[in-house]
């Protein structure tokens, strides 16, 4: 039994935790910072094998003081060894990353790897004779990142394409933890689940309060008024080129409407693990969905885009804003990006690595729409009804890496007597129809206004 | 594998099997803020359109500073003394938050920043101030942090947004890239010389102001001091010679000397102007002193800008006007024009006149690359082939004899048949097809072998039935296409070079004479002939040449300048059995064809001093024992030249109108290489105008000069067939018409100067 006063970071005890059905759990959490409010002390602990995302505040009566690990003296051999998985940094390592920087062997606090798992078969070996943690892009400058930093130990400057960082190594106390506590934006209080670059200044306030169109934020509920006094937006700041009942997309150019977009960043990367802020907006599109009700457009989510992308990514960054998740906007999203895609007569698929819900997301999209054209093949002249991958692809847009994956996820492409069979099962087909059911939101391409430019020929920075 | 996200998977995986409880949890959102609806301002209605936004409506010149609850204290606090609106308030911060930098700014610059009274800026400044001390942020409008110049933001997690200094890799459109930026920079370096194109015309028009403003003041001052003469204007310039180097037009230190070779061209004519404007005569030995000069730098500035059509011909009308070029119009069109126009005005041409075509650019030909063509001969760089020989043509249809023609394959394979002008052309019109098919051998060796024995009074009947003979003999090569009985058996080398020869000898026997020819004609020729000839001489001359534009053209003048001539040199004007006036300008002529050579020698090119009619006297002086060759070819070559030509004495008088132009054409010649090129130019060149006169003088020339037949050089004759041949390539000046009228056919104008080459077919 250790005192209060003796949990320092690097701690490892059961905290009580509240689940999502509301039964109380006393998961192991690591203490990642301590804090003095007023004489009480507040521990910020992560929940081992949790997401970064259930990180949080917590008084010392949650802590299971009994079975208190303090940290070892010396460097250890990682817990896992060669796993991905959570893992904040612990003190020694913290302790040996400060001295030495990262050295390669050392694995890397990294919570989320789903790319990892994504592919089930070779890919997750893969993952596994890379950099722990640290499965990139396979054009990746993130190896010469790695060398340069055990070398002179500043870090360069991340690659200037994309949205993502994979490479989480440059994880410090810092990012490491959420400093915003609570945002306020329209009718909604969301409570981040990650780091975001928001003025440092405004860290320490309990509640950050965004106006709930262009996103500008505010220290107080006072500002904010005064804000909407002058602010007249109600919509994002955009061209409109999709509206179907309340539902609406606006294309937002992040290099002409600079202001919106940056904020639009803080606010994503509240809730955007590996989202990159690094470098400005310039080279991206803004897809922002609202809904609209009789006080505007309300931002539900949206996804970024890259102008150009030079590997077939036709989404950069993606979310769907915690109120409005779990609720069929996220496919919705993902099925827009799919439809512009389709007018720009491209395959796409999104930047890597995917977050875990993302990969959920995608991964039932994919599923979906893959069933869905397999359903509605009939059969010629009583033979079994053909399709190749690349149709398949070009009808969905679905890259076709993707639709390969997504068929042997789903366990439907066999080999058989020299050739690939799909088959579908009674259960496939079942849980398809039942989840079509539930999908009620859908793109209407009918209600797209959507002319790719071809950025090649305009300045996209 | 994060826990939450390994039960989802598996749940997932079994498809349709997702449970609620195995959704991934997340931090709790709540959506009952109580205030919104009265935050918020009311109702927006959906437009019925999409949305589509102005780009820059959005923005709206609105404070970025929000009033904070403080702030509102103070604001209500200052109230109650001043007048002050929370707007007016965030604005007033807002520029004092802008203005700042690092460091606040000062109350006197606040003071410059806002427009409201001074004691409410002392008020809000001091309250901001104090507001700011106890920020924890930077600014009070907070920003995101930027990226510090230095690059040690590099790692602070709270710097976003950089910008993207380094140029982005270009990968799938690289090679695109890559041209467009080369474009660029083409495009930049075109546009940069257009400015330094821009800026020398700018400063050429400065120039050109000031030199007429010059001018203009000279002459009132001119005026006022009673210089009706020139007088104290020559002494002036007399004075001003030493110094000349520094009277110089600016020089532009670019390669490109177009600009200022013209300049000093006016320059020179504008002198000449001013003499013009004089009625009496200016000592001419003040001007010799500066005129090399001119010749020189001008010469050398720009050596191929010069046009051999170019050299001087000067008509009145140039030299009563203030001609400055055009600005946009090159020195060298201009050169072109004027001479041109010159020439026009004497029509030597009538309709087929060399005329410049608006928006063409014209080049003088590149003298010093003559030849390589394989009809040129050896001596000037050509190949000299033998298939490009004259020999005696015919043609089928119509069918008849055109004389000695030579064919070869030009442009798009059309066969060209260049026409040389022989003293037996008359003669060859008669040949019958039918008198040369009959095999018939009777060689008359006299008469076809040397040109030296039918110098004189050979009767026509005698002449064709010689030719005949010596074509039937296959002494003569006859070229007629497809004709059967044609034979070529016997074409050996002999009879080549025989046939060769005697071509060459009636070539050349045109030089000397038409050199006198010239000489006689100008006589009769309106005074704007004159003009060729330097202005000294023009002054020398001045009042012989009034008296013999009243003369009329007689055999006796002839015969006097002709054998003069012979003996020629310029000081030597006395003469012993000739009329002294005459016999003077004889000598004159042959001083310009001599001073021509002068420049020659001096310089390849002396067209832009020619456009002004002014040579320079040390030109002449170098040119005389330069051109000492000169009277002896003449003297030479004439008596080869011959037959019918009596038949055709009479008509010289009636062509001494066209006289002048041949003069001209003989000026323009000037920039042939050697002086039997000189020579060759100038019977190519003045055979157009009269061959009677030619035929008739060489007669004369003939009958004085008969002894120095066996002098005559054979290089200088082949020389001067040479000559001839490289008319062809000079396509541009006016002296190039003139070989395929190099025949008795001179009276039909069917000739054309553009067509030269082609017209031989015509013509037929």
């Amino acid at each position: 039994m250790a005192e209060v006063g003796e949990v320092i970071e690097g701690c490892r005890l059961p905290v009580l935790r509240r689940n999502q059905d509301n039964e109380d759990e006393w998961p192991l959490a690591e203490i990642l910072s301590v804090k003095d409010i007023s004489g009480r002390k507040l521990f910020y602990v992560h929940y081992i094998d949790f997401n970064k995302r259930l990180d949080e505040w917590v008084t010392h009566d949650r802590l299971d003081l009994k079975k208190i690990q303090f940290p070892k003296k010396e460097a250890k051999t990682p817990t896992k060894n060669g796993l991905p998985g959570s893992r904040p940094g612990s003190p020694e390592r913290e302790v040996k990353r400060k001295v030495e920087v990262v050295s390669p062997a050392t694995p890397v606090p990294s919570e989320t790897a789903p790319a990892s798992v994504f592919p089930q078969n070779g890919s997750a070996r893969r993952a596994l004779a890379a950099q722990p943690g640290r499965k990139r892009k396979s054009n990746c400058l993130g190896t010469d990142e790695d060398s340069q930093d055990s070398s002179d130990g500043i870090p360069s400057a991340p690659r200037m394409t994309g949205s993502l960082v994979s490479d989480r190594s440059h994880d410090d106390i810092v990012t490491r933890m959420k400093n915003i506590e609570c945002i306020e934006l329209g009718r909604h209080r969301l409570k981040p689940w990650y780091f975001s670059p928001y003025p440092q200044e405004l860290t320490t306030l309990p509640v950050l309060y965004l106006c709930e169109f262009c996103l500008k934020y505010g220290k107080s509920l006072k500002c904010l008024q005064r804000h909407l006094t002058k602010c007249d937006l109600r919509h994002p700041p955009g061209n409109e080129i999709y509206r179907k009942g309340t539902i609406s997309f606006f294309e937002i150019d992040g290099r002409k409407n600079k202001s919106y977009s940056q904020n639009l960043c803080l606010l994503a990367k509240c809730f955007l693990d590996h989202k990159t802020l690094y470098y400005d907006t310039d080279p991206f599109l803004f897809y922002v969905m609202t809904e609209y009700d009789c006080k505007g457009f309300h931002i539900v989510g949206y996804f970024s885009k890259e102008k150009e992308s030079t590997e077939d990514y036709n989404v950069a960054c993606i979310l769907t804003l915690p109120p409005y998740q779990r609720r069929g906007y996220g496919k919705l999203l993902i099925e827009f990006s799919y439809e512009l895609s389709k007018v720009e007569g491209k395959t796409g698929t999104p930047e890597k690595p995917l977050s875990d819900l993302g990969l959920l997301s995608y991964r039932s999209y994919w599923s979906q729409t893959i069933l869905e054209i397999l359903m509605g093949l009939k059969s010629e002249s009583g033979e079994r009804p053909q399709i190749t991958i690349n149709e398949i692809s070009e009808i969905t847009s679905i890259k076709k890496e993707d639709v390969i994956s997504t068929l042997q996820y789903l366990n439907l492409i066999n080999y058989y007597k020299g050739q690939y069979i799909l088959t579908l099962s009674e259960d496939i087909v079942d849980g398809h129809e039942r989840a079509m059911l539930k999908r009620l939101l859908r793109i209407d391409s009918k209600c797209l206004h959507f002319t790719p430019k071809d950025w090649s020929k305009r300045g996209k920075w | 594998m994060e826990h939450h996200l390994q039960r989802a998977i598996s749940a997932q995986q079994v498809y349709g099997e997702k449970r609620d409880n195995m959704v991934i949890p997340v931090p709790e959102a709540e959506s009952n803020i109580a205030y919104y609806e009265s935050i918020y301002p009311g109702e927006f209605k959906m437009p019925k359109q999409l949305i589509h936004i102005q780009p820059f409506s959005l923005d709206a010149e609105q404070p970025d500073y929000d009033l904070d609850s403080e702030d509102e204290a103070f604001v209500n606090k200052l109230k109650k003394k001043m007048d002050i609106s929370p707007l007016q308030f965030e604005e007033m911060i807002d520029r004092l938050e802008k203005g700042s930098g690092q460091q606040p700014v000062s109350l006197q610059e606040a003071k410059l920043l806002l427009k409201e009274d001074d004691e409410l800026i002392k008020e809000v400044y001091e309250y901001w101030i104090r507001k700011r001390k106890n920020c924890r942020g930077p600014s009070l409008i907070p920003t995101v942090k930027q990226e510090k110049r230095d690059g040690s933001s590099t790692n602070d997690p709270y710097v976003a947004f950089r910008r993207r200094t380094e140029k982005m890799q270009t990968r799938k459109n690289r090679k695109n890239d890559e041209a467009s930026y080369e474009k660029m920079l083409k495009l930049r370096r075109d546009l940069s010389r257009a400015v330094t194109i821009l800026e020398m015309i700018k400063r050429r028009e400065k120039s050109k102001r000031e030199l007429l403003h010059l001018t203009l003041e000279i002459m009132e001052k001119r005026y006022n001091l009673g210089d009706y003469n020139g007088e104290i204007m020559s002494e002036v310039m007399a004075q001003r010679q030493p110094m000349k180097p520094t009277y110089a037009i600016p020089i532009i230190p670019i390669g490109n000397s177009n600009q200022f070779k013209h300049q000093e061209a006016m320059d020179v004519k504008e002198f000449k102007v001013n003499k013009q404007e004089k009625a009496d005569l200016i000592r001419p030995k003040r001007k010799y002193e500066k005129k090399p000069k001119v010749l020189a730098s001008s010469a050398a500035a720009a050596p191929q800008q010069m046009s051999p059509a170019a050299l001087p011909v000067f008509n009145a009308k140039d030299l009563n006007q203030y001609d400055f070029p055009s600005s946009d119009e090159d020195p060298l069109s201009q050169v072109l024009s004027g001479s041109s126009e010159a020439e026009e005005e004497n029509d030597p041409d009538g309709p087929f006149a060399f005329r410049r075509k608006a928006g063409c650019q014209y080049y003088a030909p590149h003298l010093d690359q003559t030849g390589n063509w394989p009809w040129t001969s050896p001596k000037d760089g050509g190949l000299g082939d033998v298939r490009y020989r004259y020999c005696l043509t015919t043609l089928t249809i119509p069918q008849r004899c055109i004389g000695f023609a030579r064919r070869r394959v030009g442009r798009g394979g059309r066969v060209l048949l260049d026409r040389t002008h022989s003293d037996y052309d008359s003669m060859f019109r008669q040949l019958d097809l039918e008198m040369l098919s009959s095999p018939q051998h009777s060689p008359i060796n006299q008469f076809a072998n040397t040109s030296e024995t039918n110098t004189s009074d050979k009767s026509f009947s005698k002449d064709l039935s010689q030719i005949l003979v010596n074509i039937k003999s296959c002494r003569w090569r006859h070229f007629r296409p497809r004709t059967p009985s044609l034979h070529d058996s016997d074409n050996d080398e002999l009879s080549c070079r025989k046939l060769y020869r005697s071509i060459n000898r009636t070539g050349t026997a045109q030089p000397g004479t038409q050199t006198c020819s010239t000489s006689t004609q100008s006589k009769s020729s309106s005074a704007s002939a004159h003009f060729a000839f330097t202005a000294e001489q023009y002054q020398q001359h001045q009042q012989q040449l009034a008296l013999m534009q009243k003369q009329q053209l007689a055999q006796i003048h002839q015969q006097q300048a002709n054998s003069h001539s012979s003996t020629n040199t310029p000081q030597g004007f006395v003469s012993k059995t000739l009329d002294s006036v005459s016999a003077q300008f004889a000598a004159s002529a042959l001083v310009t064809s001599e001073q021509l050579m002068g420049f020659k020698m001096k310089d390849d090119v002396v067209l832009g001093i020619g456009m002004n009619g002014i040579f320079q006297a040390s030109g002449v002086y170098k040119g005389l024992h330069l051109s000492s060759t000169t009277p002896t070819a003449l003297v030479h070559t004439s008596p080869s030249s011959t037959a019918g030509s009596t038949l055709l004495q009479p008509s010289n008088i009636t062509q001494t109108s066209s006289s002048h132009s041949a003069l001209s054409h003989q000026v323009t010649a000037a920039n042939s290489a050697t002086t039997q090129v000189l020579i060759g130019n100038n019977i190519r060149l003045t055979v157009p105008s009269s061959v009677a006169t030619v035929n008739s003088i060489t007669t004369l020339n003939a009958r004085h000069i008969p002894r120095t037949i066996s002098a005559v050089p054979s290089s200088a004759l082949k020389l001067s067939a040479a000559a001839n041949c490289q008319v062809p390539k000079v396509p541009s000046s006016s002296s190039v018409d003139t070989v395929p009228r190099e025949n008795h056919e001179a009276e039909k104008p069917a000739l054309n100067n553009i067509a030269d080459n082609t017209v031989a077919m015509e013509v037929t």
